[in-house]
């Protein structure tokens, strides 16, 4: 067994910055080391996060004065807000990270069959500029991830199911429904239509969106739904 | 501990290679720049963050 994906490595590893031989080597380990995989996926799943809060959030070009300059001397960046969304779409798509906010409107049927056969600047997409479609392989393994992480905090919540109000269970289990609806049509879309960006995003949505509605409620035993 | 309130709790330097990088979408050599220091820097301060953030949101 080689050494356990740690510290700049791991880092380097789920932001993409490890040359080819070096990223084979990882995942040759991550094959074979749980705990590895585990740290990869905690580290994914911050990641995600964090690329999920809405755009705008303490600017980095207020917290120190060189980072505003620099900003400012760079003229095809500063105060552009559309070339900045598509830089943070196309880096998101590229490390296989989604702002969700940036995406799809609605988790419907309606907006799966809109997307079944669209481009992905189709009406369904509200003023994105269309980013890279997932590799189906980084696809596989972010939905392993969603797929690991939901499962746990739901495992979570079936044992607590006694602590929680009737009230915040049924409104749970009605969302987790209308969730779990949304993500077999779509994922049975991308079976059909593995390269299609949008589909693929509107998966990472649903996800996050389940992840988020476990959380509070795994937070929060009496949570109501809203923020 | 939710993520704003932790992000807006880490120290400055740390926080701004954060926000950068995994917000703003920068590559690490530019914010090097910007910032005046070596790539490893960045690096090390954005592990940093990262760190204190999962300690803070797992409390």
């Amino acid at each position: 067994m080689t050494t356990h994906i740690e510290g700049e490595r791991l880092h380097d590893y789920v932001d993409g910055l490890l040359g080819a031989a070096e990223r084979a080597a990882v995942e040759r380990h991550l094959a074979a080391c749980d705990e590895c995989t585990a740290s990869v996926r905690e580290l994914r799943m911050l990641l995600r996060r964090i690329a999920g809060l809405p755009r705008g959030i303490a600017p980095a070009r207020d917290l120190l004065p060189e980072i505003g300059a620099a900003i400012d001397a760079r003229p095809e960046r500063a105060g552009a807000s559309r070339p900045r969304l598509r830089e943070r779409t196309l880096w998101s798509a590229r490390h296989g990270l989604l702002a969700a906010a940036v995406v799809l409107v609605a988790l419907t049927s309606a907006a799966t069959a809109l997307l079944v056969g669209s481009a992905v600047d189709g009406p369904a997409v509200v003023g994105v500029p269309a980013p890279d479609a997932f590799a189906p392989d980084e696809f596989r393994r972010i939905e392993a991830d969603y797929i690991a992480a939901t499962d746990e905090l739901q495992a979570v919540l079936v044992s607590r199911r006694a602590e929680l109000a009737p009230e915040t269970v049924r409104i749970l289990e009605e969302n987790l429904r209308i969730i779990d609806a949304a993500l077999a049509e779509a994922g049975a879309a991308l079976r059909g239509d593995p390269g299609n960006a949008a589909l693929s995003e509107m998966m990472v949505a649903a996800y996050e969106k389940k992840l988020d509605l476990l959380r509070r409620a795994a937070q929060d035993p009496t949570w109501r739904g809203g923020a | 501990m939710d993520l704003e309130r932790a992000i807006a709790r880490l120290p400055v330097r740390a926080r701004a290679v954060l926000v950068l990088f995994d917000v703003e979408g920068y590559a690490q050599e530019e914010i090097a720049q910007m910032l005046g220091v070596a790539v490893g820097t960045v690096k090390a301060q954005l592990h940093r963050a990262r760190g204190l953030l999962r300690t803070m949101l797992s409390r």
